[in-house]
């Protein structure tokens, strides 16, 4: 992601190059088998200065190694496939000459490999004075044939073998605990050293992995030619040090892709290749080389800066939306008319709590919040006047409701969904679904679960509010207003299951009195959706009400067969003018601190009643705003209705209209006969 | 309790006793060894006519390590040296055959050289490219591009009346012409270090960069003028080389030998590649030990592969000193710092 | 405690240079404990604790660690006998993500990155921490770095736990679920050792406390015997009690330098404030206040490229510095907190550091710098700053005392004619008898009609120093005082709620 924007000129530079080049197919092959054995250097070399080293010296290694290889083989007759084994070995060993510099002795190691490249070419050198004369024998063996010439499933042995170890290198590098200490040492040795990371040793093999890709390298080209001399890899550590530092490796170490240094080495390779085709003189390749040696180098400079920047313009996208007609509240006399209904409940746990989102009341009377500060009260019954912390979450937890055995289910921001059991301990019901395929944006947490109510069969659906955002910030969802929340179910078996992809803010979720189907608020569309999750209409997905004036939060059952919900936040003209704008959006969220943005009003206490059919029965308001500030969930329990409000610092109990009164226990999973081990029994 | 104070403050090491000593002494106290060993053991090494090949082969390592150490003592690198020299003898002679005097062709050299002095110092200071990499690339592009570029010949030769040819055969008050140019530029790179407001502000930046910047130091001033000189002392190099060989090719690779006598140079010559500490008898000390090394290799006819591996272990042994002298503190060490 | 105790100290001590960093430290943590540790600034905590943690070596004394004698050559052999530190400049790589930070060091062979991601949000989150665990840390600030370092700290369940500052920049909400925390690892049996400056988490936490004073310890007491008076009287405890120094020749009616509302985000928002020639202004605040930044916005160190707005104005007229140069060609002077860092040339001698400090603070560079020129401007500046060295043409910085060195820094600062001097932490690091020269010489600047800065940590200091007292915090100024109605608990009240 990081390294995007100098990649893609990269390629846009080599699809220019092959358009006006005539490079034909039997290029390609002479690309590859390039490609195959300096890729290896450029996989080395990558790896060094990830682990903030570099290393110059590993063209000289392939030379040795290639003059080595064919000595052991001409002249001493060493079986073909020891040779094989040897040539990397004989790689790692002047790589250990580096190493042991570098990490032990603590050289600096742009100078040593300077020092070594002109050693281990002199040891090369050395060798083909020696031994030159001896060395014209024709190659015997198959395996030379196989490795220079040969195929491994249709593909050229060396692309087959780079392709291997290009994929073993990228995942070593960024997966294994190896790669992991090479990427610590090479961004902040201190940092890498106080968390008891073996500096020496990493430094030391990377070194050795170097010199050992090197020689192994040295090994194709004197398969692939079939003769070596000292002059074998002269010159390379230029050009696949450009081609590393094209392919956004930085040369401060830390940061750097194997995968990305091998399409700076193809890039390299396709100019090469080019020059050759032209006929132009070497000095042209030269001359190229350097010059894209110092963009890139500049543009990595550059573009670092502006990176993180560019990455936040990306992480927030408003959608545009097209709203419904608004109600407006302030009309006299209608259904929706603002009223007082709720300024006088009595509250409870008046500063203890700290924005409990929802609640829920177990057999005995006695009620549990969550706090955003990570914890679960229990206020006890049935006057709710005492209040302790019964369990701590951690995170933020929001919804509540009781699964089959009576336990306490919570929708816990920032961790899934938990199960609180009778003596106050946690466990974790799930907090992660099947990533989905081919998306680019790891879905696999569940990051902000929000409310979840249980279906007869016992199964959890759980709204996730964002899959890309925390529930710190909220805010974000509520600007971008884009389909990036999902209904997820839990199956009783534990396994987890995403039943609705691609939902705009999923907030209040409740299984329908006939459990045949959930309801589930979009707080962003303000409306409310039913899905069908046994009929005829299994699976479909149909609304119950739209256009709502406000933003609906959390809804529960009522016991005369209707549902209470929410409103989180009001719909105003402005809002919604501003919703048909999702550039004015982007430009507030990057101009103005986030309490000054426009967003629907937030501090309000709205509460409706609605059917299953989608008719809204009954709205209370808490009009002077001074209690209940915010209403974010409603639930009924014998006759009083119970207020919450995730940034409220009481809870509140009304008395219920006796026209409201049913005889359902709300608590109850519809359709099943649910345990009621009580919770405040199984403590005692 | 005192007492471990004492001892901590008085510890005298060989490490310690070294460090404080002058690096060009300890060179100088080398070259001496090595002559004494080298008469005794080597026919024909210690006379007047090889000492003064000796002397005139080390003119223009001398000056390209100066030129080095001119970049290195600000904490930096210039690797494009090398190939200043090279292209410097590469474009007079090609323009003195295109039929321009000698002395434009001279001026036209050192505007390449004033070119990429500039752009180093742009890359390095203002854009804030490393070092290594801006020069490696700047090198290499200028190899490359005045190749492809100007270049028509493969070999060029200097003519024999040529006023470049007297710099590497004349002689000056008994000295030969080129040891005669080093010793200039060794005095006026002394005057410079010492004398000189950018001289001592080199040496500020590569001592602790952060201070010299907050300090109020024009920095990127006193780099692009450090990049500057060094290109411009590499050309001059390149002059007394074409003169000493009569001839230049058109071949050459980024790591010249040249640049890397010169590095070598300034290693052993005692300038720390973290900046702020060498001297000029350091340098020249070095330059000279260098040369006799080659010098000796040669008369006892080593192969060209083995010199190679000579020279290579010598500067091993520098880098091993320099960082046993000069230890990296693991708790403070930067990372990515070549 | 008649229990063997996790750690024991007894008798270390520490050299830097020349001077004692710690010195016969006797010192030990039962399991189970949180033992505070408390000090000023440069009384040595931090050395403590990175002796403890392996991170240094000391040069005497014993260290027993799980009754075990000890010499830790690397932190590693630290961490794997059970001692976990967070550091207060933390230790993480700033390339990786926050959940490989969170589990690096104890790692899986090979680590799969989803539910990787999935259990550090858990982690972060169960603290309250709202981090993403995918972003990579050199992206976060200062606060929620120190964030994932402490919740990685607490994660890796050592025996022993050193907090070294933890709450020096979070949030009282997020102070709270860290106590939380450190209880719970208490009821485990870790044993925690917390460094802080602030005296009320101190005694609100921990079950003793140890007081470090110029690297001695003055004394370890339970918390319960201790009040915040008792605590101050030993960390303080001074030979040299700071004097007051009367005020010269008062302010000048208009502002020599104004601080209009300039922002640099995240450390300094709507930083405002001004500063009258022949007057000291004192600005004290807790560190990552955002005093620093603003002082090196104003000398054009910082680079404001990303400013957020606001203005300077010198004399009436705004200025925008681009580079540090043309800040001191207007004789805006800065003293940097960090010495060691940005304060001096190590390798050179007294007498060349002032000399490059006058050089560079010429408008026109001037070709020629002479030795003789370079000796006539260090002797007057030695002279005048009292810099006792027996030789100062030789005496490298690195081999002077810390009030030696802060001089030669203030000298080569001064080297111009100043207009405003802004000084950070003048005094950090800096021997009791060279403290009172220094005020003098600050003091002396303002008499002769120079606008000066002050930033202090250190109360007593602003107070003594200062004529007016300003109050950053978050990046503001909060509050403002007379140095005459100032007291230490106004302005830590200023700086904290």
């Amino acid at each position: 992601m990081e390294a995007a924007v100098p990649l893609s000129l990269a390629m846009i530079l080599s699809v220019a190059i092959v358009v006006m080049v005539p490079l034909g197919i039997n290029d390609g092959g002479s690309i590859l088998e390039e490609v195959a054995t300096k890729g290896l250097l450029a996989i080395g070399l990558t790896v060094v200065l990830v682990a903030g080293g570099i290393d110059l010296s590993i063209g000289s290694i392939l030379g040795v190694t290639a003059l080595s290889t064919l000595i052991l083989d001409r002249v001493y007759g060493v079986p073909m496939l020891l040779v094989v084994v040897l040539a990397p070995v004989i790689g790692a060993a002047f790589g250990a000459i580096n190493g042991f510099l570098i990490a032990k002795i603590k050289t600096r190691p742009f100078i040593t490999t300077l020092v070594t490249l002109i050693a281990f070419r002199g040891v090369a050198k050395w060798l083909e004075e020696t031994y030159s004369s001896r060395l014209v024998v024709p190659s015997t063996s198959d395996i030379w044939y196989f490795l220079g010439q040969g195929t491994i499933v249709g593909i050229p042995t060396p692309t087959a073998l780079f392709i291997i170890i290009l994929v073993i290198a990228h995942l070593s590098l960024t997966r294994s605990r190896w790669g992991w200490h090479l990427t610590s040492v090479g961004s902040d040795r201190r940092s890498a050293r106080r968390n008891g990371i073996n500096v020496e040793r990493s430094v030391f093999s990377a070194y050795i992995l170097s010199g050992a890709l090197a020689g192994f390298a040295g090994l194709l080209a004197s398969a692939r030619f079939g003769r070596a001399d000292s002059g074998v890899g002269l010159g390379f550590e230029i050009i696949v040090l450009t081609a590393v530092v094209l392919g956004g490796v930085s040369l401060s170490g830390g940061r750097g892709s194997v995968i990305r240094a091998a399409v700076g080495m193809f890039v390299v390779t396709i100019i090469q290749q080019a020059t050759i085709v032209l006929r132009m003189d070497n000095g042209y390749f030269a001359t190229l080389l350097a010059i894209v040696l110092l963009f890139f180098a500049v543009l990595d400079l550059k573009w670092g800066t502006y990176r993180e920047r560019f990455a936040a313009k990306l992480s927030l996208d408003p959608g545009m939306t097209a709203v419904g007609p608004l109600i407006d509240v302030t009309v006299l006399d209608t259904l929706w008319t603002v009223n007082g209904r709720l300024t006088d409940a009595p509250p409870i746990g008046l500063g203890l709590i700290e924005g409990a989102e929802d609640c829920a009341i177990d057999d005995g009377g006695h009620l549990y919040c969550g706090d955003r500060r990570g914890w679960i009260w229990r206020f006890e019954g049935p006057d709710h006047a005492e209040g302790k912390v019964f369990a701590r979450t951690g995170g933020l937890p929001l919804g509540h409701a009781w699964d089959l055995n009576g336990n306490l289910l919570v929708a816990v921001g920032g961790m899934g969904v938990q199960r609180i059991l009778a003596d106050g301990t946690t466990e974790l019901v799930a907090n992660q679904v099947k990533r989905s395929r081919f998306s680019l944006h790891d879905d696999s947490a569940i990051r902000f679960a929000d409310d979840l109510d249980v279906a007869p069969d016992g199964s959890i659906y759980v709204s996730e509010f964002s899959s890309r955002t925390s529930a710190a910030e909220y805010m974000l969802e509520f600007v971008e207003c884009r389909p990036n929340g999902r209904l997820i179910r839990i199956n009783p078996d534990g396994s987890t299951e995403v039943v609705i992809k691609n939902y705009v803010s999923p907030n209040g979720v409740c299984t329908s009195h006939d459990g045949q189907s959930i309801l589930v608020a979009s707080t962003g569309l303000f409306r409310v959706d039913r899905l069908w999750i046994s009929g005829p209409k299994k699976g479909q997905l149909e609304p119950v009400l739209e256009d709502l004036p406000g933003y609906p939060d959390n809804m529960n059952r009522a016991s005369d067969g209707n549902y209470w919900m929410s409103f989180v936040a009001m719909r105003t003209p402005v809002s919604d003018l501003l919703m048909k704008y999702p550039a004015m959006r982007r430009r507030m969220t990057k101009e103005l601190p986030v309490d000054e943005w426009f967003v629907p009003q937030l501090n309000v206490s709205c509460v409706l009643k609605f059917t299953d059919s989608g008719q809204v029965l009954k709205v209370l308001w808490d009009e002077t705003l001074e209690n209940y500030p915010m209403v974010t969930s409603i639930n009924e329990h014998e006759g009083s209705l119970y207020l919450s409000g995730v940034q409220n610092n009481r809870l509140g109990r009304l008395e219920l209209d006796p026209e409201d009164r049913g005889s359902i226990d709300t608590r109850r999973v519809p359709m099943t006969q649910q345990a009621r081990t009580s919770f405040s029994e199984a403590e005692k | 309790m005192t007492a471990l104070l004492e001892r901590r403050l008085t510890r005298t090491t060989v490490r310690s006793r070294l460090e404080a000593l002058d690096q060009g002494t300890l060179v100088i106290g080398l070259i001496v060894a090595m002559l004494i060993l080298g008469g005794l053991t080597t026919q024909g090494f210690l006379t007047t006519g090889n000492l003064s090949v000796v002397l005139r082969f080390s003119a223009a390592i001398g000056v390209v390590a100066i030129a080095q150490a001119f970049v290195v003592l600000g904490r930096g690198v210039d690797l494009s040296v090398g190939a200043m020299a090279l292209v410097a003898g590469q474009v007079t002679l090609e323009l003195m055959s295109r039929g321009w005097s000698e002395l434009a062709a001279v001026g036209a050299a050192l505007g390449v050289a004033l070119i990429l002095g500039l752009v180093n110092g742009f890359l390095v200071a203002v854009v804030g490219v490393p070092a290594l990499l801006a020069t490696l690339g700047t090198g290499q592009l200028l190899l490359g591009g005045i190749k492809v570029g100007l270049l028509q010949s493969n070999l060029y030769s200097v003519a024999p009346d040529a006023f470049l040819r007297r710099l590497g055969m004349g002689s000056v008050l008994g000295i030969p012409t080129a040891v005669f140019c080093l010793l200039v530029v060794i005095a006026l790179s002394w005057f410079c270090w010492s004398y000189t407001s950018f001289g001592r502000l080199i040496r500020a930046i590569g001592d602790n960069p952060d201070t010299a910047w907050q300090m109020g130091g024009p920095m990127r001033r006193v780099q692009i003028g450090s990049y500057l000189i060094a290109a411009l002392l590499s050309a001059f190099a390149g002059f007394l080389i074409m003169a000493r060989e009569g001839s230049v090719t058109t071949t050459g690779a980024a790591f010249s030998p040249l640049l890397f006598a010169a590095l070598t140079a300034v290693v052993i010559g005692g300038v720390s590649l973290s900046g702020g500490r060498g001297s000029l008898l350091g340098v020249a000390a070095g330059t000279i030990f260098i040369s006799l090394i080659v010098n000796l290799l040669t008369l006892n006819s080593l192969s060209p592969a083995l010199q190679d591996l000579a020279n290579a272990l010598t500067l091993v042994v520098a880098i091993v000193l320099d960082a046993w002298l000069h230890p990296r503190d693991e708790e403070t060490a930067k990372s990515g710092d070549l | 405690m008649d229990t063997v105790p996790v750690l024991q100290l007894t008798g270390i001590s520490k050299i830097y240079g020349q001077d004692y960093a710690v010195r016969g430290v006797d010192f030990e943590v039962q399991a189970g404990e949180v033992h505070a540790l408390l000090g000023e600034n440069g009384a040595g905590k931090s050395t403590l604790a990175k002796i403890i943690a392996g991170v240094t070596k000391h040069d005497q004394g014993t260290l027993l660690f799980d009754g075990v004698s000890r010499i830790y050559s690397a932190p590693v052999e630290a961490s794997a006998a059970g001692v976990t530190m967070v550091y207060q400049e933390t230790s993480l790589v700033e390339t990786m993500t926050v959940a490989q930070n969170l589990f690096l060091g104890n790692e899986k062979l090979f680590n799969r990155m989803s539910p990787l991601n999935i259990a550090a949000r858990g982690l972060l989150v169960a603290h309250n921490f709202h981090i993403r665990p995918e972003a990579v840390v050199g992206s976060l600030g200062a606060a929620q770095k120190q964030m994932v370092e402490i919740a990685r700290g607490i994660h890796r369940q050592a025996k022993l736990l050193i907090l070294d500052e933890p709450t020096a920049s979070v949030t009282p909400e997020e102070k709270v679920q860290l106590f939380l925390s450190m209880e719970q690892a208490k009821q485990r049996g870790v044993a925690i050792i917390f460094i802080t400056h602030n005296l009320e988490e101190a005694l609100a936490i921990s079950d003793r406390v140890t007081v470090l004073r110029d690297g001695v310890v003055q004394a370890t007491r339970p918390t319960a015997e201790l009040d915040r008076e008792s605590i101050v009287r030993m960390m303080v405890g001074r030979d040299v009690e700071y004097m007051r120094h009367p005020a010269g020749r008062g302010a000048a009616p208009i502002p020599s330098l104004e601080v209009d509302n300039v922002t640099l985000l995240p450390m300094v928002r709507n930083m405002s404030f001004s500063v009258y020639a022949g007057q000291i202004l004192g600005i004290a605040g807790l560190v990552g206040a955002g005093r620093s930044e603003v002082a090196m916005i104003v000398a054009g160190i910082s680079k404001r490229r990303r400013l957020g707005g606001g203005q300077i104005r010198l004399d009436g007229r705004p200025i925008r510095y681009r580079t540090p140069r043309q800040a001191r060609r207007d004789g805006i002077v800065y003293v940097t907190e960090d010495r060691k860092a940005s304060g001096f040339f190590s390798h050179m001698s007294i007498v060349e550091n002032i000399h490059l400090g006058h050089i560079s603070a010429q408008s026109r560079l001037p070709v020629l710098a002479t030795p003789r020129e370079r000796r006539t401007v260090g002797k007057r500046f030695v002279e005048r700053f009292a810099i006792r060295t027996l030789n100062p043409a030789k005496a490298k910085l690195v081999e002077l005392s810390g009030g030696n060195q802060q001089k030669v820094v203030l000298a080569k600062g001064l080297t111009v004619r100043p207009n405003v001097v802004i000084i950070d932490e003048p005094t950090r690091g800096v021997d009791v008898g060279a403290i009172a020269e220094i005020h003098a010489i600050i003091r002396g600047l303002a008499d002769d009609g120079v606008a000066v800065v002050v930033i202090s940590s250190y109360l007593p200091e602003i107070l003594a120093l200062s004529d007016r007292v300003i109050v950053a915090r978050n990046g503001s100024i909060v509050a403002e005082f007379d140095a005459n109605d100032a007291n230490e608990e106004s302005i830590m009240f200023a700086a904290v709620h």
